[in-house]
């Protein structure tokens, strides 16, 4: 399953090549990294996390068999080293409560998004993607911005499918709700200013 | 149906917002930094030192060593008790020379033997010990 690209440099890598494995780190250094930050909001912590989900992947490369993509693989040891992180540093998050989610409040919520700028929405997009539990962020980072299938993300958290589902779910409404909260003054303010 | 629809929509809406947010990338020196590592680690697999004497030779040198002690202190007479029933018995296809025979030695000369191959031993694993700490550290 993995693309031919990679087995080439993982098969260069394991006949002792190890510049090889220079390759997949440029290649995945960006996914990792985007995940750990995504999972830890640290910076440091989040580089420190992803040269060593680099590291144990290369001293276990000759375990990958190659069943499933090697992001997948490189995706799930990424996922542990967060989780162990965040396990040894708890954090506890004071939750946003859900609203009730009506199609006219996510319509509404898109109309306003729609006049903001790209920039802008880029920077609050990420500013409510992190005020989300973390796994309930990295859930939906992996699912609409890695574009993850069910499956892949499945064999990462080992979660079963209808929990994922609930909780892509429950994921997708507190965004939508803190997005709300957010957008609240920034639209207010750009009336104002009209 | 519903809450098909709004299930849908939500979904749709955060395909379509998530995906703008921006990438992170680390920082310049990252593929190095994890290739000094790994080049690190590289080094230290080639270098593997391989004990002189392995964990038999040992306890076939201390039981050499034991059996040694027991005969010169003991004589001949201890091996002599240890009888062999009637069916094992065999006759010798070659005699074994009595290479002690004419050899006497005191038993402050023993012991003193004995304390000397001890701290041989000890002071041989103190090093091991204490060049493995450094060759790993």
């Amino acid at each position: 399953m993995t693309t031919i690209n990679d087995q080439t440099y993982i098969d260069k890598v394991l006949k002792g090549d190890t510049n090889a494995f220079a390759f997949l780190v440029e290649k995945y250094k960006v996914m990792v990294f985007s995940l750990a930050m995504k999972m830890l909001k640290s910076r440091e912590e989040a580089e420190e996390i992803s040269q060593d989900t680099f590291i144990k992947a290369y001293k276990n490369l000759s375990k990958f068999k190659g069943d499933s993509k090697f992001s997948t693989w490189l995706y799930k040891i990424a996922y542990r080293n967060c989780l162990d992180n965040l396990k040894k540093n708890k954090e506890k998050y004071q939750l946003d409560t859900i609203d009730e989610i009506t199609i006219k409040k996510i319509h509404s919520t898109d109309t306003i998004l729609e006049e903001i700028s790209q920039k802008e929405r880029a920077i609050l997009m990420k500013d409510c993607l992190n005020k989300l539990p973390e796994e309930e962020r990295t859930l939906l980072w992996m699912f609409y911005y890695d574009e993850l299938s069910l499956k892949e993300i499945i064999e990462i958290t080992e979660l079963s499918e209808s929990n994922l589902k609930v909780r892509l779910h429950r994921a997708r409404k507190r965004l939508l709700t803190i997005v709300e909260k957010n957008i609240e003054p920034e639209f207010i303010s750009h009336y104002g200013r009209k | 149906m519903g809450e098909n629809k709004h299930i849908e929509e939500l979904d749709a809406f955060a395909k379509k917002y998530i995906k703008e947010a921006d990438q992170e990338v680390p920082s310049l020196n990252f593929t190095s930094s994890i290739m000094d590592v790994i080049a690190e680690t590289q080094n230290k697999k080639v270098f593997k030192p391989n004990p002189l004497i392995s964990i038999k030779g040992w306890i076939l040198l201390f039981s050499l060593l034991t059996v040694c002690i027991l005969y010169v202190s003991k004589g001949k007479s201890i091996f002599e008790t240890w009888k062999l029933p009637e069916k094992y018995k065999y006759t010798p296809i070659f005699e074994f020379p009595d290479l002690f025979k004419n050899i006497s030695v005191s038993n402050t000369m023993l012991t003193a033997c004995f304390f000397f191959t001890l701290l041989i031993f000890i002071q041989m694993y103190l090093f091991k010990t204490r060049f493995d700490e450094k060759l790993n550290s």
